[in-house]
């Protein structure tokens, strides 16, 4: 048997079909946007998240230093104030002094690293040029720390070993240059060598940081057009466990000195702008669902206005405040549940049709937009509109508790 | 016959700023088990008010009214809702009837809040009930279907729902014709006679008044008698 709060409390609701309808519309509206929206949303960052992570490093050692190395002169009068002026700075050898044992002791610990020399290289091709940053790579073991074998859509990584003067260069600086497999290219080095490249390879990250302005060849050829023999300046990191990132950047920062940036901190904007874009998306369709709040709230009020007598007649019965309250408290939960229902069953529609759309600017042209579907965000799409509607019921609910049946009674007498 | 209901002293005064209004004033009163007592006076002599006091839904502002020997001033509201729901039966004069519900379900109000019967055996009391008024037919219609007459038999039988040992009724017939209005008191005087209620009502109707068995006269707030 209907408990009798929940009775009355429906008894009200069905009467005015209407004006309960368009209540729970409102909440499903609500509830279906937010789902598909911040689903969007979510797929759009998590599809990136994982280029990002896959086409990178999740650590890269490079040879610089947080701060820069004390002068002798100030670490002879350390801690004293002394200024000292014009010193003609030391000038260390750039690069990663001891990669070789560094790279020893991570493959020891199991994680793969590779190394690297990066340096800018000017491209040329038919009058159009092109700076970009050139990766030195030792090409059998590139592919354990990044996506690069997988990320080739023509030619292929080994051919660095088998073609000295080989290049691998991005699908967009290809375009950009008029450039296919097998061409050559003019290269030019800040060591002021220039020499002749062929392309033996090109990737397609959809990163078009990437695409556009990296390149690699061999870590020997590297190191001979800059004319740094046997330096590298980068470690490129993989970990088996991606989330471990950040702790094990810092161990090995102070470990051997060297910056040690988590992927994290190298895309510490593109993170960030995440967050700004959550914050936007989320303020929105929450906004959606506080106007679905106000219109249970109007809808429960008139009722309490309405139904003056009949609250007056029910305390006169032995009806204490608890249980009028309770009969509007309901009437905002079963409209908030009902529209809840509703709507996910509307953002369950709304993220299947945003699925069938072409991303916009992807790479890849039969990349549709990724909604992230998870059952959480059903889930807290539905508590956010259950909360907005017992809010909304519970505030004219407790008007109700507090109406004197005195009043009205005698009023009507 | 065991006095089931006294008051002393019971006064209800109403302060609004500066402006004092006496409503109730010093009444002693008694009433018996299966009494059938009216309360008559002019409008504003205080009559109405002195019911809701005696039927919990007005606090006194002194005095003390007690009920089956219990005194109620130091009553919470939970207890005096309670009290109201195991002890007294309301009828005022507007029927003050759930329009969304239908007969039936207005009358099983009371016993649905105190859940002592089983579904099926409200479905029978609800059913005897609107039998001893006279309208056992109408059980399933709302009440915008019904006359004013049967609307307030409704109202009779949902006071009646648990069984109560008080009735208290303000103006019951101010809105029904005078045919009407005697088969209410009728049906009023019988239930005290035959199921010894203590019923009190309100009324200004003088030929009413006549048929109960004991007439309060009331005058600005006191008895006079």
């Amino acid at each position: 048997m209907m408990p009798l709060s929940l009775m009355i409390a429906w008894s009200h609701l069905s009467v005015r079909k209407r004006q309960t309808l368009a209540s729970v519309l409102g909440v499903a509206m609500g509830v279906g946007f937010f789902i598909s929206v911040s689903g969007m949303m979510k797929g759009f960052q998590d599809f990136f998240r994982t280029q990002i992570i896959e086409s990178n490093a999740h650590i890269v050692m490079n040879d610089e230093v947080r701060y820069p190395a004390l002068q002798p002169a100030e670490q002879i009068y350390a801690g004293d104030a002394v200024q000292v002026k014009r010193a003609f700075p030391q000038e260390p050898v750039r690069g990663i002094l001891g990669a070789a044992n560094i790279l020893d002791s991570l493959h020891q610990q199991g994680i793969s690293a590779a190394p690297v020399l990066r340096g800018q290289v000017l491209l040329r091709r038919s009058g159009r040029d092109a700076a970009v940053s050139m990766l030195g790579i030792d090409p059998d073991i590139e592919g354990t720390v990044t996506s690069l074998p997988e990320d080739l859509i023509a030619g292929s990584l080994t051919s660095l070993n088998s073609v000295p003067d080989g290049v691998i260069i991005g699908s967009l600086l290809a375009d950009k240059l008029g450039a296919n497999l097998g061409d050559s290219l003019i290269a030019a080095t800040p060591a002021s060598i220039i020499t002749n490249l062929k392309i033996v390879g090109i990737f397609r990250t959809g990163l078009n940081q990437l695409d556009e302005g990296q390149a690699y060849i061999h870590l020997i050829k590297q190191q001979a057009i800059q004319n740094r023999p046997r330096v590298i300046n980068e470690i490129r990191i993989r970990l088996p466990d991606v989330s471990r990132s950040i702790p094990v950047a810092a161990d090995l920062e102070a470990r051997w000195g060297y910056k040690s940036a988590p992927w994290e901190e190298t895309n510490s904007r593109v993170l960030a702008v995440f967050q700004i874009q959550n914050l936007i998306i989320y303020a929105t369709v929450s906004a959606i669902l506080i106007v679905a709040g106000f219109g249970i709230f109007n809808i429960i009020s008139t009722v309490v206005l309405e139904k003056a007598r009949d609250i007056a007649i029910l305390r006169s019965i032995g009806l204490n405040s608890q249980n009028i309250a309770s009969i509007f408290v309901i009437e905002g939960t079963v409209v908030g549940f009902l529209g809840s229902l509703m709507g996910w069953v509307i953002g369950y529609a709304l993220s299947w049709g945003l699925e069938q759309i072409p991303a916009p600017g992807a790479s890849n042209p039969n990349q549709t937009l990724i909604v992230d579907s998870s059952f959480e965000r059903y889930l807290l799409a539905g508590g956010l509109a259950l909360v907005a509607a017992v809010l909304a019921g519970w505030l004219p609910a407790r008007k109700a508790a507090r109406l004197n049946p005195l009043v009205i009674v005698r009023g009507a007498t | 016959m065991s006095i089931v209901l006294e008051t002393i002293n019971l006064s209800r005064i109403l302060t609004e700023g500066d402006l004092t209004i006496t409503l109730v004033s010093d009444i002693n009163l008694q009433l018996s088990a299966g009494e059938f007592a009216s309360i008559i006076g002019p409008s504003g002599s205080g009559k109405s008010s002195l019911l809701y006091l005696l039927g919990l839904l007005d606090s006194p502002t002194h005095g003390e009214l007690i009920i089956n020997g219990q005194p109620t001033s130091m009553m919470q509201e939970e207890e005096r809702a309670w009290v109201r729901l195991n002890r007294f039966g309301f009828v005022f004069q507007f029927h003050f009837l759930l329009a969304e519900l239908t007969v039936m379900e207005n009358v099983m109000i009371p016993m649905r809040q105190l859940k002592k019967l089983t579904h099926s055996q409200m479905v029978k009391r609800s059913r005897e009930l609107l039998d001893a008024v006279g309208i056992t037919d109408q059980a399933l219609k709302r009440p915008a279907q019904l006359s004013g007459g049967q609307r307030q038999r409704v109202a009779i039988a949902r006071s009646l729902a648990n069984d109560p040992q008080f009735i208290f009724a303000d103006e019951p017939t101010g809105a029904l014709d005078t045919k009407n209005a005697n088969a209410v008191f009728d049906l009023l005087a019988k239930l005290a006679k035959d199921q010894g209620k203590t019923v009190a009502v309100v009324t200004h109707d003088e030929q009413l008044a006549s048929k109960t068995w004991r007439r309060l006269r009331m005058e600005d707030g006191r008895l006079i008698d």
